[in-house]
C-alpha cells in the first residue's frame, strides 16, 4: 500500500465524523448556537489557544494526569502480578476489591475533598484511585494465564523465583498488561478532568466548565476538542512505548533463552 | 497453544475476603469514631441508614430504573463492542480506517457528552443508555481487538495446514485464544458501565441510584449517601458474581470444544 | 563630643532594636490568607470588585479562590478545612443547618429584587403552547437542582397559581444547558437564569411564562451569600470582619458605577464583555434582614424540603462590622 493511501485511511473516519457534524448543524437538525458546527469550534480554539492561556490549563491536567496514572502504574502492575501468583492474597483481597470497584470517582469526590482537601493531592488521588481498576485487572489476568509448563520449565533449569517473575510470567502477561495501561490511560485523562470540572484553579476540566458558566458554547467544544486530541496523542505515544517494551523485553526473554540453553 | 484459564475471582473469595472485608470496615468504624465529623459518620450510623432507606419503595424508585439503564447501556456496548473489535483485530484495514475516530471519541469525557445527549435525546432513558454504552464500549473494543490481533500467527498457520477451514480456525483457534481477553474487557467495562450510570444520572433525572447519591449530597444528608455508595458497591458485587457465572460458563464450553480437537 | 556620638550611637541601635521588635510582628501589616471557594459566575460580582480593585489587600487579606462545581463541592471543603470561606445558595445553608451542619451566612451576597435586579425567569418553548400554570399539570419543569431555591419559586409560584405542585414532575438540569434543551423542547418549561435566559430568548427557542417568579417571595430575597463554619467565624473574627467591609465595599461600588464593575465581569468569569454590559444583575446589598430570608424558610417548610422552621438568625451571623 502506497503511503498516501494509507494516510487517507487513517484520517478518513475523522474526517468524516467532521463532515457529518458540521452538516448537521449547519442546516439546522441540532441548532448551532447550542450544537455549533466545527468550523466555529476551531476559530474559537484558535482565538483561545492565541490568547496563551489553553497552554497553561492543557500543562496542569496533563501533570496532574501523569501523576495519576504513574501512581496507579505503580500500585497497580506489582499488585496485580501478586494477584496473578498468590492464590491467597487473591482470595483475600476478592470480597474488598469487587466492592470498591464499582464506586464511581464522582461519588467520593466529596469525600475526597473533605479528606484531602481541594488542591492536586485530591485530584491526583481521584485520578489514580479510578486508573488502578483497569491496570490490576489485566495484570492479573495476564499473570495468572502464564503457561504453567514455561513456569516449572524455568524452575527446573534453576531460576530464582525472582527470575522466573521477570523472564517468564511478566513477559507473557505484557500483552495483557499494555492493554490495561492504556485503558488506564484514558480513564486517568477523564477522571482527572472531571475532577478539575468540581474543584479547580486550572486545567483543561476546568477551562471547558467555565466555559460553560459562561455561556460560550464553541469555546467549550473547543476545549472538549482539544482535550479528544490530547488523548487520541497519549495513545499514540504509549502504543510506540508498548511496542518498544514488548520488543525489548522478547529480545532480552531470546538473550535469556540463550544463555539458559 | 495452550488454552488461556479463566481468572477464578470473587466467587473463589473464602473467609479470608470476608475477614478483610470486616477489617476494612472495623477500621472505618474507629476512624470515623474519632474523627467526629459530620462527613465521615460511623459504620453504626450507615448500616441504620442503609437499613432504614433501600425498603422496596427506594428500591423500586431509584435501584430498578438504575439497573434496567445500566444493562441496556452495557448490553449495547458489549454487542456493539464485541463485534467491532474482532473485525478491527481481523481487517487490519478496518482497523486502520476506524483507529483514530475510535481513539479521539474514547478520549471524550462522559460528562462532556452529557449536554449532547441531553440536546439531541431528551431527557429520558435514551440519553443515559447512551451515555452509558458510550463509555463502556471502549475497553470491549480495545480488548476484542487485541485479543483478536495477538493470536499467535503460527497457531493459525498450523491449524490451516492441518487443513481446517476458516470457521474452524476462528471457532477452535481463534475465540478460545481471544475469550480471556475480551472477558477481560468485558469485565473491566461492566465497572466503567456501574460508574458511568451514576454520571449520567446526575443530569436531567429524577430517579436512580446516582441520583441519589447526588440528591444526598446535596441535602446533606452524609449517611443517605454512604448508603447509597453502600448499595452501589453491594451491586456491583453482585453482578460481578452473576458475571463470573456467565464467564465461567462461556469459557469451559470453549474448553469442552477444544478438547474434542485431536 | 566623641563620647556623645558614641552614647547616641549606642541609643540609635537601641531604639532601633526595639523598633525592630514591635514592628515585625504586627500583624495588621502582614496579610492573613483567607482561602475562599468560589463558582466563576455573576453573581459573585462583589468578590471580582473587592479583589480587582484591592480592597481585600486594604484590609490586610490575601484571598485565594478556588472555582468549584458548585455548592455540593464547596461545602465539603469549608467542613474539612481546606476552604475558609465559601459561596453558597441559601437553600443548600439551611438544609446543613438542618443536618447539623454549623455553616452561617457572615456576608451579604447576591438579592433577587423586583424590579431592577431580577435574574431568574420562568421560560417555556418558543411555540409551546403552555399558557399559564394550568397548562403545566402532568408536564415537566426543569431547575438547576432540587435542593436551591429557583425550585422552591417553582413550587410557590405553582401553588400560588392554584396548583398542585405535585401533579407536576421536576428534573434537574445545568442551567447552561437549559437553552439547549428547550431548543429541543425536551422540556416544557424550565427556571432560568441570566445570562442563558437572555441567550434563550435571544435565540427565539424560548419565550417568557412569567418574568418574576421569584416574586413568590417577595420584593426582596437573598438568593446566595458567603458562609463559613461557625467555629471558624468564633476563632477568626478579625478576618471574617475584614472580608465583611471588603464586600460590602464592593457593593458600593457596584451600585455607585455599575459599568466599572460589569467591565470586570469578564476577567473572572467567561461571560463575552458585550453579554456583560447589558445582563441583568442580582442585587447587591450591605444587610441582611430577615424578610430577606424567612419567605424562602416558610416555602421550604411548607413543602417540605426542610422539616422543621429555622430561624433566620440560625443562619445568619450579623453586626460583623
Amino acid at each position: 500500500m502506497r503511503p498516501e493511501r494509507r494516510g487517507f485511511d487513517r484520517w478518513a473516519s475523522v474526517v468524516g465524523a467532521v463532515l457529518v457534524w458540521e452538516a448537521v448543524s449547519q442546516i439546522g437538525i441540532l441548532h448551532p448556537a447550542f450544537f455549533p458546527p466545527p468550523s466555529r469550534v476551531l476559530v474559537a480554539l484558535v482565538l483561545e489557544l492565541r490568547t496563551g492561556e489553553i497552554p497553561k490549563h492543557a500543562w496542569v491536567t496533563l501533570t496532574a494526569y501523569a501523576r495519576g496514572l504513574v501512581l496507579a502504574l505503580a500500585v497497580g502492575i506489582p499488585w496485580g502480578v501478586l494477584l496473578g501468583r498468590v492464590r491467597s492474597l487473591r482470595r483475600a483481597s476478592a470480597v474488598l476489591i469487587e466492592m470498591l470497584r464499582p464506586i464511581p470517582s464522582v461519588a467520593i469526590i466529596p469525600v475526597a475533598i473533605l479528606l484531602l482537601g481541594i488542591g492536586e493531592e485530591m485530584r491526583f488521588a481521584v485520578a489514580c484511585y479510578a486508573a488502578v481498576w483497569p491496570l490490576l485487572f489485566n495484570t492479573t489476568y495476564g499473570v495468572y494465564n502464564t503457561d504453567p509448563v514455561l513456569v516449572d520449565t524455568a524452575r527446573i533449569f534453576g531460576f530464582a523465583p525472582w527470575e522466573v517473575l521477570l523472564r517468564v510470567v511478566v513477559p507473557s502477561a505484557l500483552p495483557f498488561i499494555a492493554t490495561g495501561v492504556r485503558v488506564s490511560s484514558a480513564v486517568a485523562l477523564i477522571v482527572t478532568v472531571t475532577a478539575e470540572m468540581v474543584a479547580g484553579t486550572g486545567g483543561l476540566g476546568f477551562y471547558v466548565k467555565a466555559t460553560e458558566l459562561g455561556g460560550r458554547i464553541p469555546e467549550m467544544y473547543g476545549g472538549i476538542l482539544l482535550l479528544g486530541t490530547l488523548g487520541y496523542l497519549l495513545n499514540h505515544l504509549l502504543r510506540a512505548a508498548e511496542g518498544r517494551a514488548l520488543r525489548w523485553y522478547r529480545g532480552a526473554m531470546g538473550r535469556a533463552e540463550e544463555v539458559g540453553g | 497453544m495452550r488454552t488461556p484459564r479463566r481468572l477464578p475471582g470473587i466467587r473463589s473469595a473464602n473467609w479470608m475476603g470476608w475477614l478483610v472485608f470486616l477489617g476494612f470496615v472495623g477500621a472505618w468504624e474507629i476512624l470515623s469514631r474519632r474523627s467526629g465529623s459530620l462527613y465521615f459518620p460511623t459504620v453504626t450510623r450507615i448500616v441504620e441508614t442503609f437499613a432504614a432507606v433501600w425498603q422496596l419503595p427506594n428500591l423500586s424508585a431509584h435501584v430498578v430504573p438504575s439497573l434496567v439503564r445500566m444493562g441496556e447501556g452495557y448490553g449495547l456496548a458489549a454487542l456493539t463492542g464485541t463485534v467491532l473489535g474482532i473485525a478491527m483485530g481481523h481487517w487490519r484495514r478496518l482497523d486502520r480506517f476506524l483507529e483514530p475516530l475510535v481513539e479521539f471519541l474514547r478520549a471524550t469525557p462522559p460528562p462532556a457528552l452529557i449536554p449532547f445527549a441531553l440536546l439531541t435525546m431528551g431527557i429520558g432513558d435514551a440519553s443515559k443508555v447512551f451515555v452509558i454504552a458510550f463509555s463502556s464500549l471502549w475497553p470491549i473494543l480495545l480488548n476484542a481487538r487485541d485479543g483478536v490481533r495477538n493470536v499467535d500467527q503460527a497457531m493459525i498457520e498450523t491449524a490451516r495446514m492441518f487443513g481446517l477451514k476458516a470457521r474452524e480456525v476462528a471457532m477452535r483457534v481463534v475465540a478460545p485464544a481471544t475469550m480471556p481477553q475480551l472477558f477481560a474487557g468485558l469485565r473491566t467495562s461492566l465497572g466503567v458501565a456501574f460508574i458511568t450510570m451514576v454520571i449520567a444520572e446526575m443530569v436531567g433525572s429524577t430517579n436512580g441510584l446516582g441520583y441519589f447519591i447526588l440528591n444526598a449530597q446535596r441535602l446533606f444528608a452524609v449517611p443517605e449517601m454512604y448508603a447509597g455508595i453502600f448499595l452501589l458497591g453491594l451491586l456491583g458485587y453482585l453482578v460481578n458474581v452473576a458475571f463470573e457465572r456467565v464467564e465461567g460458563r462461556v469459557l469451559s464450553w470453549h474448553r469442552g470444544s477444544r478438547a474434542v480437537q485431536p | 563630643m566623641r563620647r556623645m556620638a558614641f552614647r547616641m550611637g549606642w541609643a540609635g541601635v537601641v531604639v532601633a532594636i526595639l523598633l525592630v521588635c514591635s514592628v515585625s510582628p504586627v500583624p495588621a501589616q502582614a496579610p492573613v490568607r483567607l482561602r475562599v471557594g468560589i463558582i466563576p459566575i455573576v453573581d459573585l460580582l462583589q468578590l471580582f470588585v473587592a479583589d480587582a480593585k484591592g480592597y481585600f489587600t486594604e484590609e490586610g487579606l490575601r484571598v485565594e479562590t478556588t472555582a468549584m462545581a458548585g455548592g455540593a463541592q464547596i461545602a465539603p471543603a469549608v467542613e474539612g478545612g481546606s476552604l475558609d470561606v465559601g459561596w453558597s445558595n441559601i437553600v443548600s445553608i439551611l438544609l446543613a443547618r438542618e443536618r447539623g451542619f454549623d455553616f452561617v451566612f457572615f456576608a451579604p451576597g447576591a438579592f433577587e429584587v423586583d424590579p431592577h435586579n431580577r435574574v431568574h425567569q420562568l421560560l417555556v418553548p418558543a411555540d409551546s403552547p403552555v399558557r399559564s400554570a394550568r397548562d403545566l399539570v402532568g408536564k415537566t419543569v426543569a431547575v438547576n437542582t432540587l435542593a436551591n431555591i429557583p425550585y422552591l419559586a417553582a413550587l410557590a409560584w405553582l401553588d400560588q397559581q392554584g396548583v398542585n405542585p405535585a401533579q407536576v414532575r421536576f428534573v434537574e438540569i445545568p442551567y447552561p444547558d437549559m437553552p439547549a434543551v428547550l431548543s429541543g423542547k425536551r422540556v416544557d418549561a424550565a427556571v432560568v437564569i441570566e445570562p442563558f435566559a437572555s441567550v434563550a430568548l435571544a435565540q427565539g427557542v424560548a419565550r417568557v411564562l412569567d418574568a418574576r417568579p421569584f416574586a413568590v417571595f417577595g420584593r426582596r430575597v437573598l438568593v446566595a451569600a458567603w458562609f463559613a463554619k461557625r467555629s471558624w467565624l468564633d476563632r477568626n473574627r478579625q478576618v471574617a470582619a475584614a472580608f465583611n467591609r471588603a464586600i460590602r465595599k464592593a457593593n458600593e461600588l457596584i451600585l455607585r458605577r455599575p459599568g466599572e464593575a460589569r467591565a470586570l465581569i469578564p476577567r473572572y468569569t467567561r461571560v463575552p464583555a458585550d453579554v456583560a454590559e447589558r445582563m441583568p444583575l442580582p442585587g447587591f446589598f450591605s444587610t441582611v434582614f430577615d424578610s430577606d430570608v424567612q419567605p424562602v424558610v416558610d416555602v421550604a417548610v411548607k413543602h417540605g424540603l426542610l422539616r422543621r422552621p429555622l430561624k433566620p438568625g440560625d443562619i445568619l451571623v450579623r453586626g460583623l462590622r
